[in-house]
């Protein structure tokens, strides 16, 4: 491992560390946060019963194999919003305050430091979750996960991670130019709902708009389509065309906005 | 009285003058609704009904629960939380107003900015899913629902005010917000029609406050009570605003005696 990349890990970790110490700091609000997962199991299991007792599928996927997508999509997205996304959306504010100042002067990455100054603890609480159901669902279905799978699973996380970090990047990056519109991430966190829905449920349009222009079937959709050996070479394909336009968008988004960074504001 | 109609006309001017970023909250409440009424329709492809549900009234279903929010909904806890944790509440103490009147009303003149600029898209949500939706409008049960919509909003701001109230003890209420979300989201009929939820969560649904805030009106605009249930509804939707009411007033006083506010 080069130097750099164990001095960045070194941050990380020390980052991290002040992080989880912060926020158990609140002992109410650590045992709240976890009775909240609690109950967000029961959710997501009687929304998948409520679903079943209307319908023996949907669209082509059974019970267990949409508690499959349900568990890796949670697992997707507590994942990413803990390590990146909910740090993103602070640029926004950062740009409009001037407070990317401190960041800038920095001997590190700029986008390092911003997308992992702070991590989120109880999201851990939803990943215990998400894997709750993924093993609830794989014992419904009756089968085990093969080493290719996790490593098929692994790199769907990070495809994912690596698109919606940038996704969220550019639209953050509007701010330089449009002052302070952090809460457009709730847009994304709103949407989010629909990555728990299978491939087969987008046709025509929507399927444009949530396999290509923004990809959400990354998070369970695609992983149990991959498990279940049931994805196209071409929906495959699509996906990483998708992945790497947003690389581009986001990079370039970022870079131009800051330039325009004029360090205005208290 | 003046005052506090003062504020809530402040308020409404102030969304209008910032009124990009108050329209992208909008359009989050509408993605959410929007993505919910779409899963349903996937999942109701091939059926006609859905419980007592025909799969149409389904998706109308989270059309009115995207109306009602601005009637009833708003949240205010984390502003008066965020005054508590910050101090200002101190500065507010002293006005001759209600400590929490500008966070109360000024999430109503939220609401009164949404329901104006949500509308297109209402029209939006209409034209998009126009031939799943089925609206029976009738005057009896909009007469029925009126007064439950009306008490809806006053028990849902009780539990926020309660939910603000309790950051004096707690300091910082992002867990409880979270719990929040989520109960409404199972008790609240905000996951569902409670009439389609597994029977443990109806039963308990029936007892805790959280359904009486807005499925229990959507449930009466909808037409799917008899007439029976409509009276028990009314009554504990009643009982709850009166246990909330004497609840709220004490943790209030309770919570005034217990703040301090320290630093600069």
């Amino acid at each position: 491992m080069k130097p750099s990349a164990i001095k960045y890990l070194k941050i990380y970790w020390r980052l991290t560390k002040l992080s989880v110490m912060s926020q158990i700091e609140y002992r109410f609000n650590f045992f709240t946060e976890g009775f909240a997962s609690f109950l967000d199991l029961i959710l997501y299991l009687a929304f998948i019963e409520i679903i079943f007792n209307a319908s023996s599928t949907v669209a082509g996927y059974t019970r267990f194999e949409i508690m499959l997508i349900y568990g890796l999509s949670i697992i997707a997205r507590s994942l990413t919003n803990r390590l990146f996304f909910t740090n993103l959306r602070e640029i926004s504010m950062m740009a409009n305050r001037g407070e990317l100042d401190h960041f800038l002067t920095k001997p590190i990455s700029t986008l390092f430091l911003i997308s992992t100054h702070k991590f989120s603890f109880f999201t851990f609480f939803d990943t215990l979750l998400g894997v709750i159901l993924t093993a609830l669902a794989l014992r419904g279905l009756e089968l085990s996960l093969s080493v290719s799978d996790i490593l098929l699973i692994a790199v769907s996380l990070i495809l994912t991670a690596i698109t919606f970090f940038h996704v969220i990047l550019s639209f953050m990056s509007f701010s330089f130019w449009l002052g302070d519109i952090n809460h457009s991430y709730w847009i994304y966190t709103a949407l989010h709902g629909i990555s728990r829905l299978p491939i087969t449920a987008f046709q025509g349009f929507s399927r444009f708009i949530f396999q290509t222009l923004l990809p959400f079937i990354l998070f369970g959709a695609v992983p149990a389509a991959i498990v279940l050996d049931r994805i196209e070479a071409s929906t495959l394909l699509g996906i990483l065309l998708s992945v790497l336009v947003w690389i581009i968008v986001g990079q370039f988004m970022w870079r131009k906005g800051l330039a325009s960074y004029s360090s205005s504001g208290g | 009285m003046r005052k506090y109609l003062h504020l809530y006309k402040m308020s409404i001017q102030d969304h209008f003058s910032d009124a990009g970023k108050t329209f992208v909250w909008i359009l989050v409440g509408a993605a959410e609704s929007f993505v919910m009424a779409f899963t349903w329709l996937v999942i109701t492809k091939n059926q006609a009904k859905v419980g007592d549900f025909n799969s149409g009234e389904v998706i109308a279903y989270y059309l009115f629960l995207f109306i009602t929010w601005y009637i009833i909904g708003g949240v205010f806890h984390q502003i008066m939380g965020d005054q508590i944790k910050t101090g200002q509440l101190s500065s507010l103490l002293i006005k001759p107003i209600f400590p929490y009147a500008k966070a109360i009303l000024g999430e109503q003149g939220w609401k009164t900015f949404g329901l104006i600029t949500g509308l297109p898209l209402l029209v939006l949500f209409i034209l998009v899913f126009n031939q799943h939706l089925e609206i029976n409008l009738s005057w009896q049960n909009v007469l029925f629902c009126l007064p439950a919509v009306v008490m809806g909003a006053v028990l849902f701001g009780l539990v926020e005010f309660i939910l603000g109230n309790i950051v004096i003890w707690t300091q910082n209420n992002s867990g409880l917000h979270n719990l929040n979300d989520l109960v409404y989201m199972i008790f609240g009929g905000y996951l569902a029609p409670i009439a389609l939820l597994p029977p443990v969560i109806q039963s308990l649904s029936n007892i805790l406050p959280f359904r009486y805030a807005f499925a229990w009106a959507i449930d009466i605009f909808q037409g799917h009570l008899s007439s029976q249930q409509l009276v028990s509804g009314y009554i504990v939707q009643i009982i709850w605003i009166i246990i909330l009411f004497i609840f709220a007033r004490w943790i209030y006083t309770k919570g005034l005696r217990q703040y301090e506010a320290f630093g600069n």
